[in-house]
């Protein structure tokens, strides 16, 4: 592969989890907060990140997603701030 | 392969906290596995360790426990990842012809740091660490991922967290012996869901030691050495979402080289006993899968059937596996020396009567990227 593929800010929840336990200095979130691996429309493999605006009792593989990004840029992963549930 | 015979093991009792230092572990099961072999360090002609140095907390770790291995006097080696890794160094070593008898040693003192911490550390810095993915939460993504693909449930998944713990009353090292029930299991703290806290191995201190020798060796040092018939190791992508992390590939290499080797075309019929890396109690099934004892997607059906227990067909794990004691490092090289013991006819109450082939697995990596499976026999 050589070219670069431009990927969508959509795609599909392939599996989750809500973290419940807290371990100082490696989350991102206080918990309880969800993860999950999101399949980017036109990837063909997923990427794991946050999931927020969601309700943590409520949240099921196949879900639709969209990504939220960070109004200020700060040039790593979390300029993601998560993925939010979305139709379409 | 020429013939190398496992003629010495050694194991301390898995607990919480262990005063014992790192040193003092691993000096513990090197004096104990040479008394098991009948040998004394002087015989030694190669050591390999079995050290992380996240997990010790100091860098070039292995270079902090020569002495106590006794490996300052012959050839060392380290190998960072799973004991299991370690005996396929030690097995290495001796095939290249340079060595004849070769100790193997891996220990583990959790109780010194914060798991959640290190294995947080094993994912990528740019990417995947900062969301706080560690060994519990990225093993309940895949947990989720496995249920959903093949319809297994939550209490098939507790069963085996029930009868390891139980198989763990007749094994004086393990370090969570318990009668509990299926209930008991869903109804415990929710850590990453599906992941509750029974699902779980405990975090154990511990150590465990092997003595490996070439066959000529090995039959005139030992009355009865345990024989490698064949081992087999393979590892999955890196990165979490380029997995299908329901799927067991990896290990169904490992196995298929494994068998090969030893000669096994049925391994449901021809393995006697299994010892297999259940740090969490979904990974037992899953690694059933993987070793063919069952189609994927099976192995929890086949688990309702008790297929799995002391006194099914197959006992898995009559030790009581890692949900019983997990000391990161050295879970896999225990589960050699379990299957070591029940191959001698050494294992007391978590006997497996008749065993004669007896298979140990170990993982390493988030979610069982990497495995390594040993069979032995008599």
């Amino acid at each position: 592969m050589q070219e670069w593929v431009e990927l969508s800010d959509t795609g599909t929840l392939l599996t989750y989890t809500v973290t419940r336990y807290a371990v100082p200095g490696i989350q991102p979130l206080e918990p309880p907060f969800a993860l999950g691996i999101i399949k980017l429309d036109g990837a063909s493999t997923g990427l794991v990140h946050l999931l927020g605006e969601i309700d943590l009792n409520n949240i099921s593989i196949g879900l639709r997603v969209k990504a939220v990004f960070r109004e200020v840029r700060e040039g790593n992963y979390l300029d993601i701030k998560y993925f939010k549930p979305f139709r379409g | 392969m020429e013939k190398v015979g496992i003629i010495g093991v050694a194991q301390t009792k898995y607990q919480r906290y262990n005063p014992a230092s790192h040193a003092e572990l691993a000096y513990e099961v090197t004096s104990k596995a040479l008394e098991d072999a009948g040998l004394t360090i002087d015989d030694i002609d190669n050591t390999v360790t079995v050290c992380n140095d996240f997990w010790d907390g100091r860098t070039i770790s292995s270079m902090t426990i020569t002495e106590a291995t006794g490996s300052h006097k012959s050839p060392t080696t380290n190998v960072e990842g799973d004991g299991t890794y370690g005996a396929l160094m030690g097995l290495m070593r001796i095939l290249s012809g340079l060595h004849e008898i070769t100790l193997v040693v891996a220990q583990s003192k959790i109780s010194e740091g914060i798991p959640s911490v290190i294995t947080n550390a094993m994912f990528d810095p740019i990417y995947e660490r900062m969301l706080g993915l560690d060994a519990i939460n990225s093993a309940a993504l895949q947990m989720r991922s496995y249920m959903s693909k093949y319809g297994v449930t939550e209490q098939q998944c507790a069963k085996i967290s029930v009868k390891n713990h139980k198989n763990a009353k007749a094994n004086p090292y393990a370090h969570l012996a318990m009668d509990i029930t299926v209930d008991d299991v869903l109804k415990s703290r929710v850590l990453a869901d599906p992941i509750k806290l029974l699902d779980a191995s405990p975090i154990s201190d511990g150590a465990c030691a092997i003595v490996m020798a070439r066959e000529r060796t090995a039959k005139r040092k030992h009355g009865k050495p345990i024989w490698i018939k064949g081992v087999g190791h393979c590892a999955d992508a890196y990165h979490l979402g380029d997995r299908d992390l329901a799927e067991v590939d990896a290990l169904a290499s490992a196995a298929k080289r494994a068998y090969k080797m030893a000669g096994i075309r049925s391994p449901l019929k021809q393995i006697d006993v299994a010892e297999v890396y259940d740090a969490f109690s979904y990974m037992e099934l899953m690694w059933m899968e993987g070793l063919g004892f069952c189609d994927r997607g099976k192995a929890g059906a086949m688990v309702d059937s008790g297929l799995t227990e002391m006194n099914g067909a197959l006992p898995v794990n009559p030790s009581g596996g890692v949900l019983s004691a997990h000391a990161v490092q050295v879970a896999g090289l225990a589960r050699i020396a379990e299957a070591v013991l029940q191959l001698r006819g050494e294992a007391g109450g978590r006997q497996v009567d008749g065993a004669s082939t007896a298979l140990a697995h170990g993982i390493e990596g988030a979610c069982g990227q990497g495995h390594c499976v040993f069979i032995l026999g008599k």
